[in-house]
């Protein structure tokens, strides 16, 4: 090959031989790839393909059977699998965001908008309430949620303002990487559109990089550079997204992209 | 003769696993070198190719026989084999595309939608806004729909706005599957009128036209793709 | 002394392995034990953790002062103090100075500790962090890796809501630099006591079987903000018995009019001062 893209721009993300076993059972199998500074990647499959456990190893939330996550940190390159539980938590706090499927697993319900955006500002030294509040105020703009609403619990929010409350509280300390496990599934699609929409804008305002993992393979074009199609714990096909969804190649990628039903 | 686009033996074949493993070959063995500035029209039935090839070029069909050699950033690249990111890059300043379909996204405007080409390569974004509105302008587009989000446009309106997005920004090659299909004859002007500018401009124009009329205002070069199918494999 | 009992009701093995964890407790300031909590003859929420720890350390020699709510002549402090003399024989007192271990309930005296003196506090709810995080292993974590980020989330919540820092009792410390802790249900006008105290001060909880300590001439700093200080509560008028300025008061309503009087939490310095005349 001759061109290559910029070789200043090392990878995020480095994913190798990563395999996970729960028992007899596979969680996922011999996961190879990369991420790139300011890239968002998909990993679509059917539930219980495995796509989950892969996200939760890359997180350190599950420990991986084999196999390496380098993550290039502010200190250089660290396997995630090998580091303590410490500086796990410590990057996990600052430098990852992690986007769950149910709000209420990522939130807390019981704090106020506000109290959830602080708490990573506040959980790294931040000790001042005005300097908090302004930046809490500023992220809910960000996401479109209404500032007033800033004292309010998640509790008497939308399902979609939850999504999008809980992506301020990762964003809200800049982290290199978003994780995000079927963020849009559960909402109806305008909700979702809006929540696609914000998430689109953070990425090419903040260069920010995604893993993205979804069922919906039309979120998965709007949103992903290149996707990984998962299957029984493996890839089984992976490339750029309208490569995948306009060529696809193995029979189990041509079935799901011919079973999406199209308005 | 210099080329921007050379073409190496390329193939494609789909198999349908899910219609009894169907194979269908679509390109075959198909070589060819295109000079900047050129004009060329593809021409042959339905089913010759004709679509499938611009979309290997564009990278959106994976190339697995063969070479698709292009100068990007003045450096030759196969696209064939080129990383992802490698592909977005000639994406946003070498190749463009343009069918007949928009792919709308929701909540994001006319304008915007129009503009994104020119905001990636960086350009200071009241400049675009000028130049996207001159270019709505152009097609027709009523004013009040530029801020709407092309969601509930009708089926002309939104080909409009992906012809307004697709031409926006110059490229050295320009790829366009059926750009006129169903305009009306005001717009179809306009569109012609855009292809000759990007012609002037020197890109290389690789075209698919439904319509014979259009095919021959712009001809350079016309290519039968139904030729490569009886050859050989 | 009665013969059924041992000594302060405990047995001894029981009693070595509540000074052991004590012990602990004090080698790692400000850090939950936990300890093998032994039913006692009252129940829960009547500072089972608290008796269970002045039985550990009660000597023949030792003074015992029980308060509850600062006042030494509540049945709950005067239950305790008959529990001790009818199992230990010990002295007991009301005076804060002549006492060698002060068991409390919700307060700390006025009169200032001295060396050698040992606080024994009745805990509730020795995890400071449940309000906000009620998984005990995701706070023991938080704990071990001091991710102390979510103690002032309540704090930020108490500004929310009330335009200042409004958590007035059990309002949480950080000890020695390092934990955070609970300094149980004293009012924060006591807060300060603890930070380089003479006298050792032990937190037994006994519903949830933790000990944590302070141990003498210690740092206790209690949490705030930058721009929202920690601040001490006063009164605008004195204790209407002693007229002490700079004492806990607690308000009384005297009669159905609302008539309200401030007189001193602590009885037993009350009563000091205004017999002592100062």
């Amino acid at each position: 090959m001759t061109g290559m893209p910029d070789k200043t721009n090392l990878p995020l993300l480095k994913v190798q031989n990563l395999s996970k076993f729960f028992g007899k059972h596979i969680g996922c199998h011999d996961i190879n790839f990369e991420l790139s500074p300011g890239e968002v990647i998909g990993i679509v499959g059917e539930s219980g393909s495995g796509k989950s456990t892969l996200l939760n190893c890359i997180a350190g939330k599950t420990n991986p059977t084999n196999g390496a996550v380098y993550f290039n940190s502010s200190d250089g390159y660290i396997d995630l699998c090998m580091s303590d539980e410490a500086l796990l938590r410590k990057i996990a706090r600052t430098q990852t965001g992690f986007v769950t499927q149910n709000s209420r697993d990522g939130l807390r319900m019981g704090i106020s908008a506000g109290g959830n955006i602080g708490e990573r500002l506040m959980a790294n030294g931040m000790r001042n309430y005005g300097q908090i509040r302004k930046i809490a105020l500023e992220w809910l703009e960000t996401v479109e949620i209404d500032p007033a609403r800033i004292d309010d619990l998640p509790e008497t929010f939308s399902g979609g303002m939850q999504q999008r409350l809980q992506i301020a509280a990762n964003l809200v300390t800049e982290p290199k990487i978003m994780l995000m496990d079927e963020p849009t599934s559960g909402l109806d699609v305008s909700v979702q559109a809006r929540l696609i929409d914000v998430l689109r804008k953070l990425v090419s305002r903040l260069n920010l990089s995604m893993v993205l993992v979804t069922h919906d393979l039309a979120v998965a074009r709007l949103m992903c550079h290149r996707l990984y199609v998962m299957k029984n714990g493996k890839i089984i096909e992976s490339g750029l997204s309208d490569q995948i969804l306009d060529d696809p190649r193995k029979p189990y990628t041509q079935l799901l992209v011919s079973s999406v039903l199209k308005p | 003769m210099d080329w921007i686009l050379k073409l190496v033996n390329i193939g494609k074949d789909f198999v349908f696993h899910h219609q009894q493993g169907t194979r269908l070959v679509v390109i075959n063995n198909f070589s060819m070198d295109f000079s900047p500035g050129e004009t060329a029209v593809l021409s042959g039935p339905s089913g010759s190719g004709k679509s499938t090839l611009l979309r290997m070029i564009y990278a959106s069909y994976k190339t697995e026989k063969g070479h698709i050699f292009i100068k990007h950033h003045g450096k030759q690249v196969d696209v064939a084999t080129a990383a992802p990111a490698l592909i977005y890059n000639i994406r946003q300043d070498t190749i463009g595309y343009v069918s007949q379909f928009l792919r709308v996204v929701p909540r994001v405007s006319a304008l915007d939608t129009v503009i994104e080409p020119l905001i990636a390569r960086n350009m200071e974004e009241n400049l675009a806004m000028e130049k996207g509105k001159q270019m709505l302008e152009r097609l027709n587009i009523p004013q009040n729909l530029w801020h709407l989000s092309a969601t509930t446009f009708s089926g002309g309106e939104q080909q409009r706005i992906n012809i307004a997005r697709g031409f926006i920004a110059s490229y050295p090659i320009m790829l366009l599957d059926e750009p006129t299909a169903s305009l009306d004859a005001k717009n179809r002007k306009v569109v012609m009128e855009l292809i000759q500018e990007a012609q002037l401009h020197g890109s290389c124009i690789i075209s698919i036209f439904h319509d014979k009329y259009d095919q021959q205002i712009i001809a350079g070069r016309t290519i039968d793709m139904s030729e490569q199918l009886l050859k050989e494999a | 002394m009665s013969h059924q009992y041992n000594f302060a009701y405990l047995d001894e093995q029981s009693k070595k392995m509540i000074r052991r964890t004590m012990l602990k407790a004090i080698a790692i300031p400000g850090f939950q034990v936990p300890f093998g909590g032994r039913e006692m003859p009252l129940p829960y929420g009547w500072g089972t953790g608290g008796i269970q720890l002045t039985a550990a350390i009660l000597g023949k020699e030792d003074t015992l002062k029980v308060i509850d709510q600062g006042s030494d002549d509540t049945v709950n402090a005067i239950s305790i103090k008959k529990f001790f003399k009818t199992t230990a024989d010990i002295e007991v007192t009301e005076s804060t100075e002549n006492a060698t271990i002060i068991q409390t309930r919700h307060r700390i005296p006025e009169t200032p500790l001295k060396k050698g003196q040992i606080m024994v506090f009745q805990v509730p709810i020795p995890e400071p962090l449940q309000f906000i995080e009620p998984r005990r292993r995701e706070t023991a974590k938080m704990h071990a890796y001091q991710e102390y980020g979510a103690m002032y989330v309540k704090l930020y919540e108490d500004i929310a809501t009330y335009g200042r820092i409004a958590t007035a009792f059990d309002y949480p410390v950080q000890v020695n630099q390092r934990y955070i802790m609970s300094p149980s249900p004293i009012p924060k006008y006591d807060n300060p006591k603890l930070n380089q105290s003479p006298a050792i001060h032990f937190f037994g909880a006994g519903r949830e079987k933790r000990i944590y300590a302070v141990p003498p001439f210690t740092d206790v700093k209690s949490l705030d903000f930058e721009d929202y200080s920690f601040e001490l509560e006063s009164w605008n008028e004195p204790c209407s018995i002693c007229g002490s300025t700079t004492s806990f008061l607690d308000e009384i309503i005297t009669d159905d009019e609302g008539t309200r009087l401030f007189i001193c939490s602590d009885t037993e310095y009350c009563q000091k001062r205004s017999q002592g005349g100062e």
